[in-house]
């Protein structure tokens, strides 16, 4: 397993989402998109996923717009996608049985079924010229594309970064072979905007990023390795003052228990994001520590956290800078 | 995306291809002369005007294995590097591996022209669409306990992940990266691209003047990176720089005047430090379809004047084009190029495009000494990457 910090600091300039809150356990100062306002018509070829995230990216930089916003040339993408083309090929598959064609594939719905589709459509409609990637761990997609990215960043790789990730319903309804176990798919997006310096105010650091090698089995592992990712951010356990989980399964609900902290499960608080629950996560984070409350004390800190199949990934977000 | 200060270097390497285990097979594939009637590897030449029923494709088989799975690739990979490094993988430092797999597609069915066409819809796995299931297949064939990520960016990824891997290590995230992929023949892939109208008639033709399209192969390739600084292997190349960027012109159609393909070429070359003028052989991405080829001369023809420059070749024409597993494949075929000096030629073109064949590789492997190559790559999506590569 790997540890690491951003260092230099990078901070979360600025973050957008489109999800649905259920009303269970999502802050409530936690400003969300409708998404519904981004499913593409039918004719269109392309996903709910990448339609999202180019319109928030769009939103992002220009709320960011002015002297100090980020060069639109070098600016890299890292976007964590985990059943995105799964909606465009089911598309592709259902366009072909209503023509009767046995192995037709519409050409409009090929060159869109691929994940890297969504990050060059982000780039195409933004007119971004530095590197785009589509990462895909599973169900710690977006959370690897944010932790990653932030280190690039904050090792001068790039100027500054968008990163998150999206999963429209559709796909992960497509993805599934059977009914599914648990809260219903719903449509999740975020994006944040990641930069080495921030301007004054209350800030959101990315404190460090952790990835696990798919050993954790129990509660005692995952409660240690959580514990040695806090050490290495260099944070007291007494400043984690917010948990994210990623997805609702029996060894993190055991360990929340063990552990009595505030949390917000994804799942139950918006539905099934799959690999775009850890950048929605992420968003809340952002905003509550950004928040005026008890939670916005300086150093107070968020751990966003998924485990998928014993392999686990945790971001550390941190509040840096006093209210305002 | 990046620059090197910090000697990164290749330790290992293999690759399977339709030429069999290993780079040496593919090797004395890529020394054998390439007549310009030779039918593609595994397909019977057609008669003049007829069709393949689907397209021209380069298959591989692996010696003992019923059937070729992603997962056989990649062990088939592993056990071969394995094979020839002085330290096993397994007994280097697990905590501080890390795998990248590039993926355009997850673990699939096996499209093969001996089954009746299927609907797109019955014939594709849709919880294994996910290329997370490429991922999870290499570390689990090769029985590595370290954290994977899977990377895509189309045809591409081979090369992005190759390029994340160097990122990861220099910014000290990790100190090896394991680099791989591998693709089957998938009802995805030949429906696609069929319906695209982007396959060849009969072979595929890189910056011929009769080039029609593209031949689906399968195989894969695997890299072992390393800080130069940390290895206990002997170098096999110097990772002396790469760059990224994103073309932002079509998802599917590369830039017309190859301009932000010249710009990433240019900074992965300033990252080296490497004139142009340096550059002694550089294997393109080179696809066979019309657009591709047009937009890629005109980026070379951006950085080197006609009649200078280096040795270009495309070697798509011989293996095929393996999606994600192309560009790390045709790093193997440079690496043997550099090892061997020996430029591979461009499978399929004999009548090359009167103003780019001035440098291109045609009929036979020229003997040259290479020491410095350069390998290019595109995908889907708008991304285009460069790599170069010097000889330890």
């Amino acid at each position: 397993m790997i540890h690491d910090r951003p260092s230099p600091p990078v901070f979360v300039l600025d973050s957008v989402a489109a999800a649905t809150p259920t009303g269970r356990g999502a802050p409530a100062d936690v400003p969300v998109v409708e998404p519904r306002r981004w499913h593409p018509a039918k004719e269109q070829p392309t996903s709910w996923t990448a339609r999202a995230l180019s319109e928030l990216a769009a939103q992002l930089l220009n709320q960011a717009a002015g002297p100090a916003a980020p060069a639109r040339d070098a600016l890299l993408v890292i976007l964590g996608l985990e059943h995105g083309r799964a909606e465009v090929v089911d598309k592709a598959a259902r366009a072909a049985r209503a023509m009767g064609l046995p192995d037709y594939c519409d050409p409009r719905h090929f060159v869109h079924s691929v994940s890297s589709a969504v990050p060059g459509q982000l780039a195409i409609h933004n007119g971004l010229a530095g590197p785009t990637l589509a990462l895909n761990s599973g169900g710690a997609a977006s959370l690897d594309a944010i932790g990653i990215g932030g280190l690039l960043v904050s090792r001068g790789v790039a100027p500054a970064a968008l990163l998150g990730g999206g999963e429209g319903a559709a796909g992960r309804i497509a993805a599934r072979e059977g009914p599914g176990a648990g809260p219903p798919p719903a449509d999740g997006a975020a994006l944040l905007l990641v930069a080495p310096a921030a301007p004054g105010g209350p800030q959101t650091r990315l404190a460090s990023y952790h990835r696990g090698d798919g050993r954790i089995a129990d509660v005692a592992a995952l409660d240690a390795w959580v514990r040695a990712a806090v050490e290495v951010a260099e944070l007291p356990w007494a400043g984690v003052r917010l948990l994210v989980l990623c997805q609702t399964n029996a060894l993190l609900e055991a360990w929340r228990r063990s552990v009595d902290l505030p949390a917000v499960v994804i799942p139950e608080a918006f539905g099934d994001l799959g690999g775009a629950a850890a950048a929605v996560g992420s968003h809340c984070a952002h905003h509550w520590l950004r928040g005026r409350g008890a939670q916005g004390r300086e150093g107070a800190a968020a751990l966003v956290i998924s485990v998928c199949e014993g392999r686990a990934s945790c971001l550390i977000l941190q509040r840096s800078g006093a209210v305002e | 995306m990046g620059r090197t200060k910090t000697p990164i270097v290749v330790t290992g390497y293999a690759a399977v291809t339709f030429a069999g285990r290993g780079v040496e097979a593919l090797g004395r594939a890529l020394q054998a002369p390439d007549r310009d009637n030779a039918p593609a590897a595994g397909y019977p030449m057609l008669p003049p005007g007829a069709r393949h029923p689907y397209a021209p494709v380069v298959r591989t088989s692996i010696e003992g294995d019923a059937e070729v799975s992603v997962a056989s690739l990649f062990r088939t990979c592993f056990h071969d590097l394995d094979a020839g490094m002085a330290v096993p993988i397994q007994e280097g430092d697990m905590r501080r591996t890390v795998a990248l797999v590039g993926a355009t597609i997850g673990v699939q069915p096996r499209w093969s022209p001996e089954q009746p066409p299927a609907q797109l819809g019955d014939a594709v796995a849709p919880g294994a669409l996910s290329e997370a299931t490429a991922g999870a297949a290499f570390v689990e064939a090769c029985g590595l306990g370290c954290p994977y990520y899977t990377v895509n960016t189309a045809c591409a990824s081979g090369s992005s992940a190759f390029v994340l891997g160097c990122e990861l290590i220099r910014i000290g995230f990790c100190d090896r990266a394991l680099v791989a992929a591998a693709e089957v023949l998938t009802f995805l892939d030949v429906h696609g691209f069929r319906s695209a109208k982007l396959l060849a008639r009969d072979r595929a033709r890189p910056f011929d003047r009769r080039r029609d399209g593209i031949m689906l192969g399968e195989g894969a390739a695997l890299f072992v990176l390393e800080a130069a600084t940390r290895s206990p292997e002997a170098p096999q190349a110097l990772v002396a720089g790469w760059s990224t960027g994103n073309e932002r012109h079509d998802i599917a159609q590369p830039e017309p005047d190859g301009r932000c393909l010249a710009d990433t070429i240019s900074a992965a070359l300033a990252a080296a430090d490497v004139p142009r003028e340096a550059v002694d052989y550089l294997n393109a991405h080179g696809t066979g379809t019309r657009a591709n080829d047009a937009s890629e001369a005109r980026a070379f023809r951006r950085l080197w004047p006609a009649g200078v420059g280096p040795a270009v070749s495309s070697t798509k024409g011989l293996h095929g084009h393996l999606r994600a597993a192309g560009s790390l494949v045709e790093l193997a075929a440079t690496l043997w190029a550099m090892r061997s000096s020996k430029a591979p030629p461009t499978f399929g073109c004999h009548l090359p495009e009167p103003e780019w064949g001035s440098n291109l590789v045609t009929g036979a492997p020229r003997d040259m000494p290479i020491r410095t190559a350069l390998k290019v790559a595109r995908g889907f999506g708008g991304v285009n990457a460069a790599i170069a590569l010097e000889a330890p």
